[in-house]
């Protein structure tokens, strides 16, 4: 659906050059929700914009359903621009015009008469949820109704593709739920393609189906969400996952010296991190019963992602050292990332 | 009552018409060179932003030009600007004095104001607008029509208050070189003949007139603001 071939843009800023794109590729399918996550400045703005051409790339090539569209300009460009829609952190509606008038804008010249425009804008309302809001203007709505308002706008001309760019970034987490669930009732009702980028590790984990790790302009890591989340490879991909788990919170307890982690003889500190699809059975209580060691735990952070558990304990396991070598080898021979720390 | 106004202010009664007629030429300069300023500094200002780094249309030597252009009729204050343009005002407007021949300079002297008040006014549009119109494939006449010049209406209307204001001053002071209106009464009936109450009802009726402009102004700044 969506190809970048060897992106670049380079930017200067006070004779300084800076790579917000480095040769990147990528390919997103149809009707997929596809995350982009870094840290800003990573180039995740840019490389979204290269999509629809906001930003235009100083090399490389952008192919839309196999037509490439960076050869586009003028009103051609234009026509496709309208197949993409876009959305963004601060919705960028249209202040003076009311949440009809917005939604109306992008179609407005369209061909289509004055009651067609009115039923189809209210039907996207509708979709929305926001169809009471219809004579509101942006002012009077809260940030939540505002993004539906802006995905009801990018809607009008009946995109394949939506951008999302920190769609969510200015929401508070029960909005963001909200306007997540919706986009991805949207990817199922419409087959929408879903391009998010975001620096919220959350909001790829609960809707993406897969996602890219971007940092200084490079897509460092690319894979489905589970995997990413599972067994992520680069330092920076580890940092975004561990924003979203507290198991690294035992680092900060190690360095406090909290009573918590001050050890007796025999006790050890323990890391588990599930690391397959199919890590989804008694751990704890198995291991302490088949090697006579107790596990306290004091950490825990497993959550369901794509129908699979995925996350970690921290624990502190009391016993013979033997034992515990060997309930460490035996859980690594399961696939179960062990570290002791 | 009508002996109290004899006693206070004789001059002016005795000239009424004049002061009507005063009046109305204040208005009718003001208004005819106002839909030149509104028009020629509007497409200035517009210019001014599409131009500028980073701008629709971007193009630096056009945006420098007009920038110097502007600021240097600028920096010429308006009474050494009529006498400047006493030539060219000829050619133009066919006479340098008189109500026609004061349109020529008021035009000259308030466009690189007004095309500086537009552009701030502009400039107040935020960037994620013109963004969004481009995402959604709008023309870049579509963007400067319907989104900039519709976004900006509260700041424009606060400009155009401005800059019209300014204008009744200056028509004034025309007035006072020799084109007609109230500056002119003022002057002539006033302080040539030494009536000081001339020249506090010229004040009076320009203060009205102001008062008008500038409450038209909030009114719409307020209408249009969201």
């Amino acid at each position: 659906m969506i190809r970048l071939e060897h992106i670049t843009k380079t930017y200067v800023n006070a004779g300084k050059k800076f790579n917000a794109a480095d040769d990147v590729s990528l390919e997103i399918e149809k009707g997929e929700i596809f995350g982009i996550i870094g840290f800003s400045g990573a180039g995740k703005s840019t490389l979204v914009r290269c999509i629809n051409l906001l930003e235009r790339p100083d090399s490389g090539k952008v192919l839309i359903g196999g037509r490439d569209i960076t050869s586009l300009h003028g009103a051609e460009l234009r026509r496709q621009r309208k197949k993409i829609g876009m959305i963004f952190q601060h919705f960028n509606l249209f202040a003076s015009r009311t949440v009809l008038q917005n939604v109306i804008f992008p179609i407005r010249y369209s061909g289509l008469s004055r009651q067609q425009l009115k039923e189809k804008a209210m039907n996207l309302l509708e979709l929305v949820g926001i169809a009471d809001k219809a004579g509101a203007y942006p002012s009077e709505l809260s940030g939540g109704q505002k993004q539906r308002a802006a995905i009801a706008r990018a809607l009008a001309s009946d995109p394949e593709i939506l951008l999302c760019d920190e769609a969510t970034s200015a929401l508070d987490p029960q909005t963001t739920e909200s306007i997540l669930k919706l986009l991805r009732s949207l990817n199922a009702k419409l087959g929408l393609t879903i391009v998010l980028i975001t620096h919220q590790m959350n909001v790829v984990k609960s809707i993406c189906t897969r996602t890219a790790v971007m940092e200084n302009g490079k897509i460092v890591e690319l894979g489905d969400v589970f995997g990413i989340f599972a067994n992520p490879q680069q330092p920076v991909t580890r940092s975004f996952v561990d924003t979203t788990s507290c198991l690294s919170g035992i680092n900060d307890l190690i360095e406090e010296e909290s009573p918590v982690v001050q050890l007796n003889p025999g006790q050890r500190i323990l890391r588990f991190r599930y690391l397959e699809k199919s890590a989804c059975e008694a751990l704890v209580s198995s291991i302490s019963r088949r090697f006579s060691i107790d596990l306290n735990i004091v950490f825990g952070s497993i959550e369901i992602i794509g129908d699979h558990p995925i996350g970690g304990l921290v624990v502190i396991a009391d016993g013979n050292e033997a034992d515990i070598d060997a309930a460490v080898e035996y859980l690594r021979s399961i696939n179960v990332g062990v570290e002791v720390i | 009552m009508p002996e109290f106004l004899q006693n206070i202010i004789p001059n002016v009664l005795k000239k009424l018409p004049a002061l009507w007629e005063a009046t109305l030429e204040t208005l009718e300069m003001t208004g005819i060179s106002a839909l030149f300023i509104l028009v020629l500094g509007m497409a200035l200002g517009i210019l001014l932003t599409v131009t500028r780094k980073g701008g629709l249309m971007e193009n630096t030597a056009v945006y420098r030009v007009l920038d110097v252009i502007i600021n240097l009729l600028r920096s010429v204050p308006f009474i050494i600007l009529l006498f400047l343009l006493i030539p060219l005002t000829r050619i133009i407007c066919g006479t340098s004095i008189g109500v026609v021949g004061s349109i020529f300079p008021l035009i000259v002297g308030t466009v690189p104001f007004f095309s500086r008040q537009a552009e701030a006014a502009l400039a107040g549009v935020d960037p994620g607008l013109i963004e969004a119109a481009q995402s959604m494939g709008c023309s870049k006449p579509g963007i400067i029509f319907r989104v900039y010049l519709k976004e900006s209406v509260p700041a424009l209307s606060r400009g155009i208050t401005i800059t019209l204001i300014n204008l009744v001053g200056l028509t004034a002071m025309a007035g006072a070189v020799g084109a007609g209106g109230l500056g002119n009464f003022a002057y002539v009936q006033g302080v040539q003949r030494n009536c000081y109450d001339i020249i506090c009802a010229a004040v009076v009726v320009l203060v009205i007139i102001v008062q008008i402009i500038q409450i038209i102004g909030n009114i719409i700044a307020k209408k249009s603001e969201r």
